[in-house]
């Protein structure tokens, strides 16, 4: 009895954490570049097997006997939907957009990098073509990641991602890079970005697993004067919410109800 | 659920910012020389939720993360040129190009503008009538030595000829060279009300412009805002809002029915 209450409580845990998830989409609708994430919940007996330590001897009988029971459930992951974002014409030279795989490479501090699908990008006071938090853009060439000095805001990217300064002289390309890795069992190269890119706010990424996850550069097609809008569906979005939100009450009564048998079988069981 | 309320915080207020920079982009759609202003909104830190079967997580980052919401990073001015309109006065500049006049309040404090609409002023000093172009708020217009452009006695607007490199010559004398300054990130200069815009130190140095910036005598820059544009991100940042609103409520309402578990 008591077990139910608490499965009616899991439920609405991972609920209410779904709803985080949602309202994070839905306040991100107009966030350039986002991807939208969603929650990945998982039932929870293998949990409660390991919670006892994996002791072989430590298993609840009862419930061997009658077979499974889920004991609620859990958040499992948040996935990231990297599908492509809609472009948006802005005619202003410094919004870069992104059309196909990849991320811009940003330079952070001294040695770090990370990536990003912004490419509202602005040009600093010394030249250098910089993100909206003044974190330099990299380009890329055989010796690797450096900054590129555009100087000044009426420069151009051609499709394949060549810049040129504003006197119209060849500057660097354009880093673009992806996750790749291989696949043990296919022996192939899959995209493993759902591993190695963490979100850490301001529109970047971040990889944690440097050792294991190198940027692989990508040829992508950039567009210059548009920006990736949020790939948020706001239809999906307020779905979700309908369902997160029903699915929550559901939870609430089942926990009401428990609650109402309880109270008979302590008040009632009993009374003459 | 408590996060969720204030991730829908962040994306209502963010929206709010959006639909006031849209709101302040339409009131001045007929300013000359405005240029539009944008919302660059970005993702809020991420938080990690426990998950039972990630023991030990090597790093957060095999946490699942919720978001926390949206914020408002910058607001950039899109510096693209304005339509040229044609009003045939003699005063009226405007510049085609990335460029900006020089202007200065006479106390040593100087600005820049796109606004090209200019009047003569009159001033009595040392007992005699000079004649200076200013802004129609009065700012003295400034030429390439630093000086106030100074017109001969008795000059009439229509006497004034300004080229396309701003020499100006009143009635084909040169009186001054127009400082026409450009700077490397003109996205980094401040707006200040009445057109004037001051610079900071992410615009980079103001240089004389080197032939990319013209004057066109007997025109004036319009705003560049676009009203179809500005219309359709109005209608976006409104159904967005909406929606914040709606995650709001629905939180709110969650936090209800948890509250009536037990009646």
């Amino acid at each position: 009895m008591l077990r139910g209450l608490y499965n009616a409580s899991t439920a609405m845990q991972v609920e209410s954490a779904r709803l985080d998830t949602i309202a994070n989409n839905l306040a991100n609708a107009q966030t350039v570049g986002y991807k939208k994430d969603k929650m990945v919940s998982q039932s929870f007996p293998e949990v409660l097997t390991a919670r006892l330590k994996n002791d072989p001897n430590a298993q609840i009988k009862p419930y061997n006997i009658i077979g499974t029971i889920n004991h609620g459930v859990h958040i499992d992951q948040v996935k990231t939907d990297w599908g492509q974002g809609p472009l948006q014409q802005t005619e202003n030279p410094t919004d870069l957009a992104l059309f196909g795989n990849g991320f811009f490479v940003v330079r952070t501090g001294q040695n770090a990098i990370q990536y990003t699908r912004d490419g509202s990008f602005a040009v600093d006071a010394a030249g250098y073509l910089v993100d909206s938090n003044g974190n330099r853009v990299q380009a890329y060439d055989n010796a690797g990641f450096r900054d590129i000095n555009v100087g000044g805001s009426d420069f151009t990217v051609d499709l394949s991602g060549n810049v040129y300064n504003v006197q119209n002289q060849y500057v660097g390309t354009m880093a673009v890079v992806d996750f790749y890795a291989n696949n043990p069992a296919t022996g192939q190269l899959e995209v493993v970005r759902d591993d190695a890119l963490e979100k850490v706010g301001d529109n970047l990424y971040v990889v944690y697993d440097n050792q294991n996850y190198q940027p692989t550069p990508v040829a992508t097609t950039i567009k210059q004067g548009y920006r990736e809008t949020s790939n948020v569906d706001l239809n999906e979005e307020i779905t979700n919410m309908m369902e997160v939100y029903r699915h929550y009450e559901s939870a609430q009564r089942i926990a009401s109800m428990i609650d109402q048998t309880l109270d008979k079988t302590v008040n009632e069981v009993g009374k003459v | 659920m408590i996060q969720a309320l204030w991730t829908a915080r962040a994306g209502l207020v963010s929206q709010q910012y959006n639909v006031d920079t849209i709101a302040n982009n339409i009131a001045n759609a007929d300013t000359t020389a405005f240029k539009r202003n944008t919302v660059h909104i970005e993702d809020m830190p991420y938080v990690y939720k426990l998950n039972p079967s990630v023991e030990k997580p090597r790093n957060e980052g095999e946490l699942p993360h919720v978001g926390t919401g949206a914020r408002v990073v910058a607001s950039p001015k899109y510096f693209a040129q304005g339509a040229m309109q044609q009003t045939e006065r003699k005063l009226d500049l405007a510049i085609e190009g990335p460029g900006f006049f020089s202007v200065t309040d006479g106390m040593g404090n100087a600005f820049f503008t796109r606004d090209g609409n200019f009047k003569i002023a009159e001033v009595e000093e040392n007992g005699l009538v000079h004649e200076y172009i200013t802004t129609q708020d009065g700012y003295w217009l400034l030429g390439q030595n630093g000086l106030r452009i100074e017109l001969p006695a008795g000059t009439s607007e229509d006497d004034i000829s300004v080229s396309s490199n701003g020499v100006i010559s009143a009635g084909g004398v040169d009186v001054g060279n127009l400082a026409i300054v450009e700077f490397t990130n003109p996205q980094g200069l401040q707006a200040l009300g009445n057109n004037l815009y001051t610079q900071t130190d992410n615009a980079g140095q103001a240089a004389f412009a080197a032939g990319q910036s013209h004057v066109r005598q007997g025109f004036l820059e319009s705003s560049n805002v676009d009203m179809a544009d500005e219309m359709t991100r109005l209608i976006q940042a409104q159904r967005v809002y909406a929606l914040n609103a709606k995650a709001l409520q629905t939180a709110d309402e969650m936090l209800g029915l948890a509250n009536s578990i037990r009646r």
